[in-house]
């Protein structure tokens, strides 16, 4: 096993010497686990995503520029992983069109693992969206990007701090130069891995009055959709009365296929 | 400027928080469109750019 896995490594590629390391581009027949880049606009993913895929999906720095997901795959030690590269949000509780892919692939799409992206030089930006990514699954890794440029500017980041903080590993990356990356995705096969329900590390602290309207929405959305990720998230929104939510709901299309891009590439 | 707090409620506040805009946070003026509407501003880090409408709703102190 170990063996073959020598010979079918990428011998030049910087992570050909951590591990075993394989661009599929778009070839995702086969994969063993489904994995989504999500953060901030302008953060690196599609840098990250290109250099983990061998694609060269363009690489824009303005927001806005990646509207739909894309999707790529690659292999790392014993696993093919399909990677999603989705449109970047400041949050999952707006109402653009290109956040609502975001979040709706990260609630309906049930990825194995979440790489959260996010530019350290600019960390106190990326934590709303990450904060609410916490509350909806324990799938996540943080990938901290652009370590490179913020060590130029003398930003000095304390990872472990974070990382216990925020209750997942924490990754400091340079998507760019690839510095980091071969111990970020095993980190994320770690994750992906795991058995069951990993529970978010983030709990929603609700006010009893809330929680007290909250709780049979809850309970009917269970029974309405047995597999969904994390029922209170979404019973929040109907509470507060997030369109998109209530429509899905109001026609049945509620975390179906179409959300996942399980029906583009299947 | 340092922002003291937002006129406004629902999705709009939520949205302009979602961006960075929160009480407490400094902000600086970048540019200005030729009409004077959007205006660029450098909060958190990034640059965002707010209509009138919404620049109306952010009550703001020299600091």
């Amino acid at each position: 096993m170990l063996k073959d896995e020598k010979n079918t490594a990428c011998g030049s590629c910087e992570l050909g010497a951590k591990a075993s390391f394989q661009r599929f581009g778009l070839n995702t027949t086969g994969f063993d686990f489904t994995l989504a880049l999500a953060g901030n606009p302008n953060t690196g993913k599609t840098t990250l995503f290109n250099r983990l895929t061998g694609l060269r999906m363009h690489v824009g720095n303005w927001p806005g520029k990646t509207v739909t997901q894309a999707v790529g795959a690659f292999r790392f030690g014993s696993h093919k992983y399909r990677l999603v590269d989705l449109p970047g949000a400041y949050s999952l509780l707006s109402r653009s069109a290109d956040e609502e892919v975001a979040r709706d692939f990260i609630l309906f799409g049930k990825p194995d693992a979440t790489v959260i992206v996010c530019d350290a030089t600019a960390l106190e930006r990326n934590l709303n969206l990450t904060l609410q990514i916490l509350e909806i699954t324990g799938r996540c890794v943080i990938a901290l990007n652009l370590m490179d440029e913020a060590e130029r500017r003398g930003i000095d980041l304390d990872v472990r701090s974070l990382a216990r903080d925020l209750g997942v590993r924490v990754l400091p990356i340079s998507a760019r130069s690839g510095k980091g990356v071969p111990e970020l995705l095993q980190a994320v096969g770690e994750v992906a891995s795991e058995q069951g329900d990993v529970p978010p590390p983030r709990s929603l602290k609700l006010a009893p009055e809330v929680k007290k309207a909250v709780e049979p929405i809850e309970a009917a959305l269970r029974e309405l959709h047995p597999g969904l990720l994390n029922a209170r998230w979404v019973a929040l929104r109907l509470l507060e009365g997030d369109e998109s939510v209530i429509a899905e709901i109001r026609a049945g299309t509620l975390g179906s296929a179409q959300h996942g891009i399980g029906g583009l590439v299947a | 400027m340092q922002i003291l707090q937002l006129h406004n409620e629902g999705s709009d506040r939520r949205r302009l928080m979602d961006l960075g805009f929160t009480p407490g946070a400094k902000i600086t003026r970048l540019q200005t469109s030729p009409l004077g509407d959007p205006i660029a501003f450098e909060v958190r880090g990034s640059v965002i750019a707010l209509r009138q409408d919404q620049c109306d709703q952010v009550e703001v102190k020299p600091c």
